[in-house]
């Protein structure tokens, strides 16, 4: 029966055959079965010699093989082995086109099922490694961007639903020992890890073990890879989904205004449908998203790995292969660790003193990597050098504004993590920089005067503190200096000025709501609970109070005021909310109902959530922004330029004569106009107008002044 | 002395060209292009006094025509430098799936000569001819697999002895192939000519009477049965059956294994279709029932 089907004349070429072999396996066996054994034949020609053989003819028969061989699995059961044998052993005699056609089959294979990932990560990644970047010749390199464009998509594929941990575990065991080598090839390894971090497919601290090792690698390359991917592959990824969203945006509004204007049409409905659901599927997917922990905090032993790159690329001896940018990102990857995860690498302070001199190249970006290696658990006097360093070499009055702005502004970011780390005299010495000249300076001098304002004003000169420090000092009766070590207690309701800046920023009063009791009232069932936490809270507040009060006297953040003071004392400025004041604001004026208790929840989730992962990080400091605004005197070409900027858009003045503003022939009028007089003169229309009588060149002169009064 | 001879220029320049009667002016710009020639000389094409390398090299010309020329030339000037004839002989193999009828035809004649001056070169090319001759066999394009037959009568012919012992299954599957016949009880599609369906039949027949008749090495003196290991060996890879490099190919080294791979699977799918053969033409059922007396007699 299946016979009938086939085509009157059998197809003598290999696409046409694999068209109808698709079609009909069954009745084209027999064609099958020559072509395979065409292929073999092939095969063992090229086995026997690689150099005369017709690899064009080749090439498609192992198309064709790999495009049909789920037809016939019991025939072609060896035939990926076959292809494997050929590229893991004969790679050097293919022709770069055979060899892109068999990875290109291999990856068909995969995609339809025949053979497993790891089969194909297998047979890959010794190719790789075969062709890594020493390697010279011109199709290495797009052998390596195939694998390595197959790879990803492979891992993608793999990873589409839930996450293929088998396959992840056996590539990342792949990387690590390409990592183990002491050479270049550790490269592919976090090219990969990075890109595939990058898409979200592999976000665990498997990986991030990885980049630690490729961090730590001999080679240099390598480390440098890896310290970059600490530095910037959260935000690449960030930017990557940010990307994804916003790709595909569906404007709701538009589309149901659309809805109650046109007609109303089942297509149209469905329409909006799909579009509602294709919103809520993005927003779900978003929240899934959002819960990727940064890559330094999955790090399994900060300290360790912060010490051994120190230890490593930085101080010791192997620090000569480095040219000081790529010392600088490691400097600033340290620095980072250090700070985020408030690590005690004590050489680093000495380290960086080597650095710290104006005529330094990149100075800012050494700058900035100091003031975040620098935290409150440091011992003070080992940043207090840092500090006396910056100000000896930088902030004096022979050098120009942007300098000494450059090292205010570093200080003020150093202190503000570790405000032990001056004394008296030196900090009294920089505020005397807020007279200066420069405005960059007197902002950053400033700066660092409203720094000390709130953590210690009794270390400011009298006239420096300010109104409100010396106001909160007369009241307070003996201010200690914040001491080494001592840890700032917080002796209130955790997360209260969440839920104060929260009712701030929603314009909400401090005025109580019955709505907000109402609410529990509904759930009548509940009610008992409710009761008991009723009372639960009412005894905490008093007991609060009560602490505050105590407290108030050795205030380390002593900006603690009374009630009675808030009202006298004017908003400065809008500052962070710290919880005693939030504590003084919410609680004496307000009685805290169960809503406000959820909304506490739900905030401080929120906020405890976005800092731990690391998404909410304000402990960078970005080394430009710390020379600050230095305005020079503008050249001139800067100027025409700033006058150019001006004109643009903008119509030339002059006449506008001889000009149209829509492009069009003369008119009659105009060649009438332009006509030689001797030819005109003898015209009706002018001839006309000396017969007129008086009264007609009374009416035309009458309306020709009424028009000429409407035009302007 | 300058400005006289611009002058000159200058009055030669505004010459009047006095015209004749019959006779045309030329064009100020005008180009002789007539030539004479006997014959257009095309260098890149020509086959002229060469040196064998060069001849060698054409035999992957792209027109066909070339390539067939050198081929017949080659027939006159066969070197006599075995290295050259090594050479020779490697170049001319892969021809044997040449797309151009021709080309093989003139290719099937040199080589005949060739077997003719110089058995035991070509015998020892014997792997790579029996690869390429399967390749032609199992070719998609149908005039290249029906040219290969003539290949193969020229092995069976001349050394069969490395055909049938290495490669015996395989050169069966090609003939299958040839005929049109399947291994399943389906009437065969009769895609074979009349012309091709005897030429590939009378093949058939001569190689199952060169393998499961003639007694191996019967011209060979034989001592004991260890003799061959001390002799020179006939073929070009003589430790194949070994297996020690590649994949095994169905290799049937001796008689008896030969005739236990016929009967245990070829017997009954030869039988049926040899035998649905014997009602064509007188020449064709002749030879079907030489096949089928041929392996009926097989147990």
């Amino acid at each position: 029966m299946a016979k009938k089907r086939r085509v009157a004349i059998l197809p003598t070429n290999i696409i046409l055959l694999q068209n109808v072999v698709k079609r009909d396996p069954e009745s084209y066996h027999e064609e099958f079965v020559q072509q395979f054994a065409h292929y073999e034949s092939l095969r063992d020609i090229f086995l026997t010699s690689p150099d005369s053989s017709n690899f064009q003819e080749f090439g498609d028969l192992v198309g064709f093989v790999s495009a049909v061989c789920n037809c016939y699995p019991k025939e072609t059961a060896k035939f990926p082995d076959d292809l494997r044998q050929l590229l893991v052993n004969n790679h050097k005699d293919l022709s770069p086109e055979l060899r892109e056609k068999i990875i290109q089959c291999l990856t068909m294979l995969r995609n339809k099922d025949i053979i497993s990932a790891e089969f194909l990560i297998q047979t890959l990644f010794p190719l790789l490694t075969a062709y890594g970047s020493t390697t010279a010749g011109q199709h290495a390199k797009s052998v390596r961007h195939q694998i390595y464009s197959t790879l990803v998509s492979l891992l993608k594929a793999v990873n589409m639903g839930a996450k293929n941990q088998k396959i992840n575990r056996s590539t990342q065991a792949l990387l690590f020992n390409l990592l183990e080598q002491r050479d270049a090839q550790g490269l592919w390894a976090t090219k990969l890890t990075r890109e595939l971090w990058r898409r979200g497919i592999w976000d665990d601290s498997r990986t991030v073990e990885l980049m630690t090792q490729a961090a730590l690698h001999p080679e240099a390359k390598v480390a440098i890879a890896g310290a970059r991917f600490f530095l910037g592959a959260d935000k690449e990824r960030e930017e990557n989904f940010e990307e994804q969203s916003s790709d595909d945006d569906v404007d709701m509004g538009a589309l149901r205004h659309k809805m109650q204007i046109n007609k109303k049409t089942s297509k149209r409905g469905k329409r909006l449908e799909q579009a509602v659901k294709a919103v809520k599927k993005k927003n779900n997917k978003n929240t899934q998203v959002y819960l990727n922990f940064s890559a330094l905090h999955l790090l399994r032993d900060p300290q360790g790995f912060a010490e051994s790159l120190f230890d490593g690329h930085l101080s010791g001896k192997n620090s000569n292969k480095f040219d000081l940018d790529q010392k600088i990102v490691f400097m600033n990857l340290v620095s980072r660790l250090i700070g985020s995860h408030k690590l005690t690498v004590l050489g680093i302070y000495s380290f960086f003193m080597k650095y710290l001199t104006p005529k330094q190249r990149n100075v800012t970006q050494i700058m900035a990597a100091a003031a975040q290696a620098s935290h409150d658990l440091v011992p003070p006097e080992q940043i207090s050098t840092v500090v006396r360093k910056i100000a000896d070499e930088f902030v004096s009055d022979g050098v120009s504004a942007e300098v000494a702005s450059a090292g205010l502004n570093t200080i003020r970011e150093i202190l503000s993590r570790a405000p032990l780390a001056i004394d008296v005299t030196l900090l009294q010495d920089l505020a005397e920089y807020r007279g200066s000249k420069a405005k960059a300076v007197t902002n950053a001098a400033r700066g660092l005067i409203t720094l000390y304002r709130e953590v210690a004003p009794e270390m400011l000169k009298r006239k420096d503190r300010g109104k409100a420090a010396s106001i909160e000092m007369q009241h307070t009766e003996k201010a200690k200096l914040p001491e080494f070590g001592v840890q700032n207690t917080v002796t209130s309701i955790p997360g209260i000025e969440l839920l104060a800046q929260w009712r701030e920023e929603q314009g909400l009063g401090t005025e109580d709501k019955d709505d907000d009791w109402e609410v529990e009232e509904i759930d009548s069932d509940e009610e008992e609970e409710i009761e008991e936490i009723e009372g639960d809270w009412v005894t905490v507040e008093s007991d609060k109070e009560y602490d505050l009060s105590n407290d108030e006297s050795d205030a380390e953040d002593a900006s603690g005021k009374n009630a009675a003071d808030d009202d006298s004392e004017p908003p400065t400025k809008k500052q962070k909310l710290t919880n005693e004041q939030a504590m003084n604001a919410i609680l004496t004026s307000k009685v805290l109902t169960p809503a406000d208790f959820a909304k506490l929840d739900e905030l401080q989730m929120e906020a405890g959530v976005q800092k731990h992962m690391g998404i909410k990080t304000d402990d960078t400091v970005d080394g430009d922004s710390l020379v600050g605004t230095v305005k020079f005197k503008q050249t001139k070409e800067e100027r025409l330029e700033h006058v150019k900027e001006g004109r643009e858009g903008r119509e030339k003045f002059g006449s506008r004569k001889g000009r149209r503003d829509a492009p069009h022939s003369t008119t009659n009028k105009e060649k009438a106009r332009k006509k030689n007089f001797v030819m005109m003169i003898h015209k009706r229309s002018v001839q006309g107008k000396q017969k007129m009588s008086l009264r007609d060149r009374q009416k035309v002169l009458k309306a020709h002044i009424t028009k000429q009064k409407r035009k302007s | 002395m300058g400005s006289k001879k611009k002058k000159q220029e200058k009055r030669k320049d505004f010459v009047k060209q006095r015209l004749k009667v019959g006779k045309t002016a030329k064009a100020a710009n005008f180009t002789d292009t007539s030539f004479k020639s006997k014959g257009i000389s095309l260098p890149n094409q020509a086959i002229g006094a060469k040196s064998i390398e060069q001849y060698i090299s054409l035999t992957r010309h792209h027109s066909f025509s070339t390539r067939k020329e050198v081929l017949v030339m080659l027939q006159k000037h066969i070197p006599n430098d075995p290295k050259l004839k090594q050479q020779l002989i490697k170049a001319l193999i892969p021809m044997i799936t040449d797309d151009a009828k021709e080309v093989r035809d003139a290719l099937l004649e040199l080589m005949k000569m060739l077997v003719d001056t110089n058995m035991a070169l070509v015998e020892v090319n014997s792997n790579q001819l029996i690869l390429y001759i399967h390749s032609a066999m199992n070719h998609i394009n149908p005039s290249v697999h029906n040219g290969s037959v003539g290949f193969v009568n020229l092995i069976v012919d001349n050394f069969p002895l490395h055909l049938i012992k290495s490669h015996f299954v395989k050169t069966l599957d090609g003939y299958f192939n040839l005929l049109g016949w399947t291994k399943t009880n389906n009437k065969s599609v009769s895609s074979v000519s009349k012309k091709n369906l005897l030429t590939h039949l009378a093949s058939f027949n001569k190689f199952l009477d060169v393998s499961l008749q003639e007694s191996e090495s019967s011209d060979k003196v034989h001592y004991n049965a260890l003799t061959h290991l001390y002799t020179f060996p006939t073929s070009g890879n003589p430790f194949t059956q070994l297996n020690l490099f590649s994949v095994l190919n169905g290799s049937s080294t001796d008689l008896v294994s030969r005739k236990k791979v016929i009967v245990e699977t070829y017997k009954p799918w030869i039988l049926f279709n040899s035998k649905s053969l014997l009602n064509d033409t007188a020449e064709v059922s002749r030879l079907a029932q030489c096949i089928v007396a041929l392996v009926e007699g097989l147990e």
